[in-house]
């Protein structure tokens, strides 16, 4: 039995007919049909953008590590092998990992890259709480391999399993950065709000 | 002329500064990565299981663990916030717009990968071609 407190945000009728499904639409764009694609960025714009924005901190880079991978993604598009969700999750995390690997060498500080995005409405705004500010500064004070764990385990709601795939390691080495990015996190937060 | 081997002499003043025990440590800038975050207390083997999901919450409570369920709770609720975040509406067209105009080039497969088909009309064929080329080749060395 499964008790997580995470629950899973994109529920999706079956893994293997969306992928059936993908592969139609794939083969539809790779027959010239251009416009089959934006199918693709409706099915998973929405979890990739939160991986994103989580692991980036910034809504405006989010959105741009999500357009140049859906264009890398057209581009290769002949290339994908296996499931559709995975490969593009990769490029989408390779994207972000790389952004991270950027800023740290030309060390542009945190308050000036999590400016709140020009499109973020004043209820966005409103609802995004100190509570939250505060765990996205905790969140980026770990590094990018324990972050991603989390935010996979945490955020998006998948099994060890799955991450495992998505990311080409063990479980239990997944399990063990989980584990450390929560003690980093506690040990972060809990003063102020345990 | 000599060389100098101080090794302390081609060091700019900040390198050479240390910082002592009493000084108190400099914070760390946002987006730096410190050496591995150091947990301050480590986290109870059932907090751990009950947020892998693996012990269901009443059996946590039961222990001393009853606070850090309290704070991930709390936690949670942010997340779960985070989980509700969707694209904004722009970004799809703003994409779309983006794509290239052409279709995307299929890959160029190798022509020793490409399927090879042999009909029996084409089998035949060939297998006629190679008989005559081998009579060709017979009488041309007899004679």
């Amino acid at each position: 039995m499964h008790y997580s407190i995470v629950v899973k945000t994109t529920e999706t009728p079956s893994v293997v007919d969306q992928d059936a499904s993908d592969q139609l639409v794939i083969q539809q764009v790779l027959a010239g049909k251009r416009d089959a694609f934006r199918l693709l960025i409706t099915r998973y714009s929405d979890p990739l953008y939160r991986h994103a924005l989580c692991m980036t901190g910034s809504p405006d880079v989010a959105e741009d590590i999500l357009q140049l991978s859906f264009i890398k993604a057209y581009q290769h598009l002949s290339e994908v092998r296996g499931r559709f969700d995975a490969w593009v999750f990769r490029i989408v995390a390779n994207g972000c990992k790389d952004w991270l690997k950027n800023i740290r060498r030309s060390h542009l500080s945190y308050e000036e890259d999590d400016q709140p995005s020009q499109h973020a409405t004043p209820d966005e705004e409103l609802d995004r709480t100190e509570l939250r500010s505060d765990l996205d500064r905790a969140l980026a004070s770990l590094p990018a391999s324990l972050r991603e764990a989390f935010i996979m385990k945490h955020v998006e709601g998948r099994s060890y399993e799955e991450m495992a795939d998505l990311l080409g390691t063990t479980v239990g080495a997944l399990k063990m950065r989980v584990h450390r990015a929560r003690e980093a996190l506690q040990a972060l937060l809990e003063e102020k709000y345990a | 002329m000599y060389d100098d081997l101080n090794p302390e002499s081609g060091l700019t003043r900040d390198v050479q500064k240390r910082p002592t025990k009493d000084e108190p440590a400099r914070p760390l800038i946002d987006r730096e990565v410190p050496l591995g975050p150091q947990a301050e207390r480590p986290l109870a083997a059932p907090v751990h299981a009950w947020l892998d999901g693996e012990l269901p919450e009443a059996a946590v409570r039961k222990t001393d663990a009853s606070k850090d369920v309290e704070f991930w709770r709390g936690l949670d609720v942010e997340m779960a916030r985070v989980r509700r975040l969707r694209t904004p509406q722009h970004v799809e067209a703003q994409i779309m717009a983006a794509l290239p105009t052409h279709a995307p080039a299929s890959m160029i497969t190798p022509w020793y990968r490409r399927e090879f088909v042999v009909t029996p009309t084409a089998a035949l064929l060939v297998g006629a071609a190679l008989v005559a080329a081998a009579s060709i080749v017979t009488a041309l060395i007899v004679r």
